[in-house]
């Protein structure tokens, strides 16, 4: 073989490694986890550990039990709660925010940008203490509604951002068609420009399902705790217990993990086009 | 939006100003006016090694994922067989919740059974296996690992953006000009991708000043204080503590912080933002 030949074979294995590396670094904590929900818990107190199980110690014994003998299950109802409402309001206050703002002169659009950069820098720990103020006075503690709009203040600002890039890209000529055959401006909205920032709308949409589907803080501080909070707190709670039980804090991460995995991939392309949308 | 946004730093500049505890104000006692809060914050130690340790996390972790994102996006753009799936594959860590995430390199680092003490037993790295979390130099090296595992995605996305923007031409004439593989990349493709950078870079480090999920669900700012950062000194001094005017004081600092940040590189950002 050529030298030349020698050369690109190298490159092309040298690429396959580094590819390989980059993959495993990806999976192998989520594969351990899969693999650890799996197990009993005899097999997850094996040293050395296992990377590879026999077919025999793989069992759903683990994530069933935890469905029935933990609150996994009103975890994850709650989570629920706190996600879809959360989910809806931050797209709805979010579209017409964002298209406000895009269709806003340039004062207001750079005085509002400068709000949300502001936003975007607040530490959710600080929001956290006013919030729970606010929350205690107005009896919000306790609920799924509190954590709700909670979200929904530390998630608006950059959905509203992703929005406003949205509505940028739909030329104002076609609303002003819509308004000149006697569309109401919310009805040009609503019939003619919202179906057009449809791939936009699913990506805020995702985003918002992550933000409050993976909240943890707000959970936490807002609700009581114990069997009346969401998936990702309750996950954390085995490990207050004397002995740990990774098995089942692997099995209820898998449960908490599994519902924005499933929608990332189902959803991937518009929310990859959508984050990098607006940046240019 | 206004209201959701501006009250509560109202608030946390208020309450940053009185010395409060979480009672009182569940009570709406009346408080006192004063700079206590401030004066025992730069009188303390304390409060310097948790400036000390956001700054190692958050450069850190940062840092790491933008180095490791770059590589995977620059790795990602070639054309491969089942390039789509393997794109899939090195951005999956994006859709884990922070702190399922946090729990998984938890269990990883383990001391007794976590799977990174066996790898590196395997590979002859150490002879004893670590007690990650539990010792204040590797706890603060778990964390930061950790976070920067849970962070990488977002560059590799952003930069992978970046680089289809990239024109191929232009890459073209180069290789023509006779310029290596690596001046290719230090002169055309780093470049192009200056903006990306700038403005990824800086939500990602927002972004992990912000952080409480991973160290929070990790080390909880242990072992001792070894990984209490600002963020976290704030949550334990408001919700451990109760001492709520002294957290919003730290709040207040953490924000400021944050602003001179943005401030610093404004100019450039919003040519990014609405540009």
């Amino acid at each position: 073989m050529s030298r030349r030949g020698l050369e690109r074979l190298a490159a092309r294995a040298g690429m396959g490694l580094a590819l390989a590396a980059m993959v495993g670094v990806a999976l192998l904590p989520v594969y351990w986890m899969v693999l650890t929900a799996l197990r009993e818990k005899s097999a997850t107190m094996v040293w050395p550990p296992r990377l590879l199980p026999d077919v025999s110690e793989l069992s759903l014994a683990t994530l069933l039990g935890v469905l029935t003998e933990t609150p996994a299950l009103r975890w994850a109802w709650m989570s629920v709660c706190v996600a879809v409402p959360g989910t809806l309001a931050i797209v709805a206050v979010s579209t017409l925010a964002g298209y406000a703002l895009s269709r806003a002169q340039g004062g207001v659009a750079r005085g509002m940008g400068s709000v949300i950069l502001v936003a975007k820098m607040l530490p959710s720990t600080l929001l956290v203490v006013p919030l729970y103020v606010m929350f205690h006075r107005a009896g919000l503690l306790g609920g799924p509604l509190g954590v709700v709009l909670a979200n929904l203040a530390f998630a608006t600002p950059f959905a509203t951002w992703m929005m406003k890039g949205f509505f940028d890209s739909i030329p104002p000529a076609i609303e002003e068609a819509a308004l000149i055959d006697g569309c109401g401006p919310l009805g040009a909205l609503w019939r003619v420009v919202l179906p057009l920032a449809l791939p936009g709308t699913a990506a805020v949409a995702l985003y918002a399902f992550i933000i409050t589907w993976n909240d943890f803080l707000f959970a936490r501080s807002f609700l009581p705790g114990g069997a009346d909070t969401t998936l990702t707190v309750g996950a954390t709670q085995f490990l207050s217990e004397t002995e740990m039980e990774w098995n089942r804090v692997m099995a209820v991460s898998l449960l908490a993990a599994l519902p924005v995995a499933g929608v990332f991939l189902w959803l991937q392309r518009h929310f990859i086009g959508g984050l990098t949308q607006g940046h240019h | 939006m206004l209201v959701l946004i501006a009250w509560p730093i109202w608030l946390t500049v208020d309450l940053s100003l009185h010395r409060v505890r979480l009672f009182d104000i569940l009570r709406d006692r009346p408080l006192a006016f004063s700079l206590a809060n401030y004066q025992r914050l730069l009188v303390e130690p304390r409060f310097w090694d948790s400036l000390l340790n956001t700054l190692v996390f958050v450069v850190g972790s940062v840092g790491l994922a933008f180095l490791w994102g770059l590589g995977s996006a620059l790795l990602l753009a070639r054309q491969f067989a089942g390039r789509t799936a393997v794109r899939l594959a090195v951005i999956l860590p994006w859709a884990v919740p922070a702190t399922i995430g946090s729990l998984v390199w938890m269990f990883l680092f383990d001391g007794n059974l976590g799977l990174v003490n066996h790898i590196l037993l395997s590979a002859g790295v150490v002879e004893q296996p670590i007690a990650f979390l539990v010792h204040a130099r590797f706890a603060m090296v778990a964390v930061v690992l950790a976070h920067a595992w849970q962070s990488y995605p977002f560059f590799t996305v952003m930069f992978l953006a970046g680089l289809q923007r990239l024109s191929p031409e232009l890459l073209n004439a180069a290789r023509v000009d006779g310029a290596s593989p690596w001046q290719r990349l230090r002169h055309v493709t780093l470049p192009a991708l200056a903006d990306v950078m700038l403005v990824s870079g800086f939500l990602s480090l927002l972004a992990a000043i912000r952080d409480v999920e991973t160290i929070l669900v990790m080390t909880g700012g242990g072992p001792g204080r070894a990984t209490e950062t600002l963020a976290i000194r704030i949550y334990n001094e408001t919700f451990r503590f109760y001492d709520v005017g002294f957290g919003a004081a730290q709040g207040v600092v953490a924000f400021v912080l944050s602003l001179l940040l943005v401030l610093f590189a404004f100019r450039r950002l919003s040519r990014s933002f609405w540009g």
